[in-house]
């Protein structure tokens, strides 16, 4: 309890230093520098052996976890120069070259003087007409086009209106398109021309830096090396890249290997145990959940009420409603009506919390119940399952905490009975009745705080998460480089220099700030990519696992199942853009194939072990193959099943607190 | 230039909307209404072009009969090509094309 309150205490100081300190970034960006920054050509691309991916910020992407991220700036000369390259400039550009000529035509083809009795002459003004048209309407809405997506009408009766000289713009002339539309056109250019010095002489304002934060997944948040934005060590495996078909471990590969061994070998240990004193392990379970429910009863009795006296009470408090609903409709006198509606008011709040004190008894009772029903014997179920302890705890925590905020209108509304029952002139209340729920509801503060400070510890997971990333972004010092003629470095991060695991999230953060600023850690625009880091390709894992392993001949003591530990080397292969069903299926699937080194109990040899092929699916969860006992002289082959404990951990994961955690991660 | 009914009638229109030299579009409605301005625009812009602005739509029954456009495109003679309604008629884009189909 002492912990959680410290842990409540330490998130709210967090949250508050976080909320009032001057370094928490700028969530939302002056729109001016919105636009301005959206012209800005940065791209974040994966850069592996064989092609280079640009990653959108759009959404999360899946990297591979030997790849190389490059985050690349155009040149900004380019960019104070990109008005021609602008499909609106050139596009305008191209129009005004054409409307000399369609204005020339338009007037001539008017003049036209033609023998309306010739059809040859009829039909060759019609073809010019026709084709003079096309022109016409393709320069009109294209220039329509080119210019409403600049944002400069904010309807195209603002554009007829322009053309047809109605506009207090000067410069536009009534019924003169014509030269109207050349005007617009010569007046559109121009401004796009502006536009692009503008960005060069207000870029050269501001600087940039970027950041990159590792969320492993059950460690705490660290910030990555990015080259040259910052003077962080370069990971722990800079000294080399990471074999890709060799099975030369790192230091933390051993060590995570060696966590494997011993977890399978006390797994193995643990089963060997029951499957030897079953029935004694079964006992203490039993004594286990007897202490519980013991515990609950006990709950129960302390609220002293069961749904028979709850029963009763609600059937008292729906007939004075009714009495008060009856004199509320036949007195004569207003002041006793009010009194009566007042009255039957504050009667149906005693009502609708009774209902909420009769739904905690029940779920108490269920509580109880699902601990001494005979035959239950999933535990996860009885835990973790949808009506299980966790989900039913929760519930009650919320009924309670319910109950317990209704409680502060009690004494209010005993008032009002009492200051207008002399008015309707009868005994309305039982006094037993309100003393019993005004005893019931002096035990809910305490059982309140205590069943709530789990939900809300578990509802501040994903604070912590985030607050984490800031304080680390905040723990070393950013490089900034100024955006002027030069196009900034481009900030490269070498993901094989660090030890990362398939699930784990980069977040990569390109952060602009103003250089006049006196807030440094204002940032006037950010851009954030998500990325999950996956193991694509051809890649090899290395772990030890759990295994029921048996001799496929022998006696009977060999040819039973037995636990035991394996340790085993997989090659696997991940398509990184699975283009169809079956490739889906395969990552699904995620298989490998391997070797493996077990230790046996198939003979009488205190250590035996044993070498052959194995195959693995789901990323190395489950394993199974055969193999050659080469303790034994004879009956050598055995068959294997095995399971890694370790995957098993991270794949539930997310069933359980960390899920709060991932989620509030998925939706920055 | 353009021209309305009334004071111009049916017979007034009828020699135009026969010029093989010439094509029309009627605009029925008022000189304030978005159409006409795309009306005026188009006349502004394509050539052998007249247009009409109708304040009275009986006096164009000849050509739409029951219909009640508030656009009427006619092409090289006095058969309309296309009506259109008022949302269509208040698209300068549409109005612009329709006009060119015709042709």
């Amino acid at each position: 309890m002492c912990r959680i309150h410290s842990i409540r205490r330490a998130v709210t100081l967090v949250t508050l230093i976080l909320l009032f300190s001057p370094g928490v970034p700028a969530k939302e960006a002056d729109p001016v520098e919105k636009d301005f920054f959206a012209g800005l050509n940065f791209q974040l691309v994966e850069e592996t052996k064989d092609v280079d991916r640009p990653i959108a910020s759009d959404h999360r992407t899946q990297v591979d976890f030997r790849s190389t991220l490059i985050l690349r700036f155009d040149p900004l000369e380019e960019k104070a120069e990109r008005a021609p390259d602008n499909p609106a400039w050139t596009g305008l550009q191209a129009i005004l070259e054409t409307v000399g000529d369609i204005a020339e035509e338009y007037t001539a083809l008017n003049a036209a003087s033609i023998n309306i009795d010739d059809p040859n002459e009829v039909e060759e003004l019609q073809q010019h007409v026709k084709q003079h048209g096309a022109r016409v309407v393709a320069a009109v809405i294209g220039t329509y086009d080119h210019a409403a997506k600049t944002g400069r009408f904010e309807n195209s009766n603002e554009f007829v209106q322009l053309l047809n000289g109605r506009t207090t713009e000067p410069g536009y002339k009534p019924g003169q398109q014509y030269e109207n539309l050349a005007f617009f056109l010569a007046q559109e250019i121009e401004r796009l021309q502006a536009s692009a010095r503008h960005l060069r002489e207000e870029k050269s304002g501001y600087e940039v830096t970027v950041i990159a934060i590792r969320h492993p997944i059950s460690a705490q948040v660290q910030a990555l090396h990015v080259d040259p934005y910052d003077n962080l060590p370069g990971g722990q495996l800079s000294g080399g890249p990471l074999a890709e078909y060799g099975i030369r471990m790192t230091e933390e590969e051993l060590s995570r290997f060696r966590m494997e061994v011993e977890m399978s070998a006390r797994a193995a240990e643990a089963i060997r145990e029951i499957m030897a004193n079953g029935d004694d392990i079964r006992d203490e379970a039993k004594a286990l959940a007897k202490r519980l429910e013991t515990r609950l009863k006990t709950m129960l009795d302390s609220f002293a009420l069961d749904e028979g006296t709850l029963k009763e009470w609600r059937t008292q408090l729906d007939r004075m409603i009714e009495e008060m609903v009856r004199v509320e409709a036949t007195a004569s006198a207003q002041e006793v009506k009010t009194a009566a509606s007042q009255v039957a008011e504050a009667l149906r709040g005693y009502r609708d919390d009774l209902d909420t004190a009769g739904q905690i008894v029940t779920t108490l009772t269920d509580l109880r119940d699902q601990l001494t029903t005979p035959g239950t014997t999933d535990l996860f179920e009885i835990v973790a399952g949808e009506h299980g302890l966790f989900t039913k705890l929760n519930t009650l925590a919320s009924q309670v905490k319910t109950l317990g905020t209704a409680s502060g209108k009690w004494a209010e509304r005993a008032k009002t009975i009492a200051q207008k029952a002399p008015l309707i002139g009868q005994q309305l209340i039982n006094e037993a009745v309100v003393k019993e729920i005004e005893t019931f509801l002096g035990k809910l503060p305490k059982t309140a705080s205590a069943l709530t400070a789990v939900s809300e510890y578990l509802s501040t997971a994903g604070k912590v998460a985030r607050a984490a990333e800031t304080l680390e972004e905040a723990a070393h010092e950013q490089i900034y480089f100024d955006i002027n003629e030069e196009a900034p470095p481009s900030g490269v991060i070498t993901l094989n220099h660090y030890q990362l695991n398939r699930g784990e999230h980069i977040t990569v953060k390109v952060q602009f700030r103003a250089k006049d600023s006196t807030d440094i850690r204002k940032f006037a625009h950010a851009t954030t990519y998500r990325l999950e880091v996956e193991k694509l390709e051809q890649h090899h894992s290395i772990g030890a696992s759990l295994i029921f392993a048996r001799a496929q001949t022998g006696t009977d003591d060999a040819t039973r199942w037995k636990p035991n530990v394996a340790a085993m080397v997989n090659w696997h292969y991940r398509h990184r853009d699975p283009e169809n069903g079956f490739e889906e299926m395969w990552n699904w699937l995620n298989p490998g194939a391997g070797v493996h080194l077990a230790s046996l109990d198939q003979g009488d040899d205190t250590a035996e072990f044993g070498i052959g092929p194995g195959f693995t699916f789901w990323n190395g969860l489950m394993h199974a193959g055969f193999g050659w006992n080469l303790s034994q002289p004879e009956d050598r082959e055995y068959f294997f099943l095995g399971v890694n404990l370790f995957h098993l951990l991270d794949v539930a994961r997310p069933t359980a607190g960390g899920a709060t955690w991932q989620a509030e991660i998925d939706t920055r | 230039m353009a021209e309305k009914l009334p004071p111009l009638t049916a017979q007034d229109v009828e020699g135009p909307l026969n010029d093989p030299t010439f094509t029309v579009y009627m605009y029925v409605g008022s000189k304030n209404d978005e159409g006409w301005d795309n009306a005026e625009l188009a006349f502004g812009l394509l050539a052998r072009l007249r247009i009409y602005l109708v304040e009275d739509i009986a006096l164009i029954k000849k050509w739409i009969g029951n219909k009640k456009p508030k656009g009427i495109v006619f092409g090289w003679d006095d058969q309309p090509v296309r009506f259109l309604n008022k949302a269509q008629a208040d698209d300068f884009k549409i109005v612009l094309t329709a006009i060119q189909d015709a042709r």
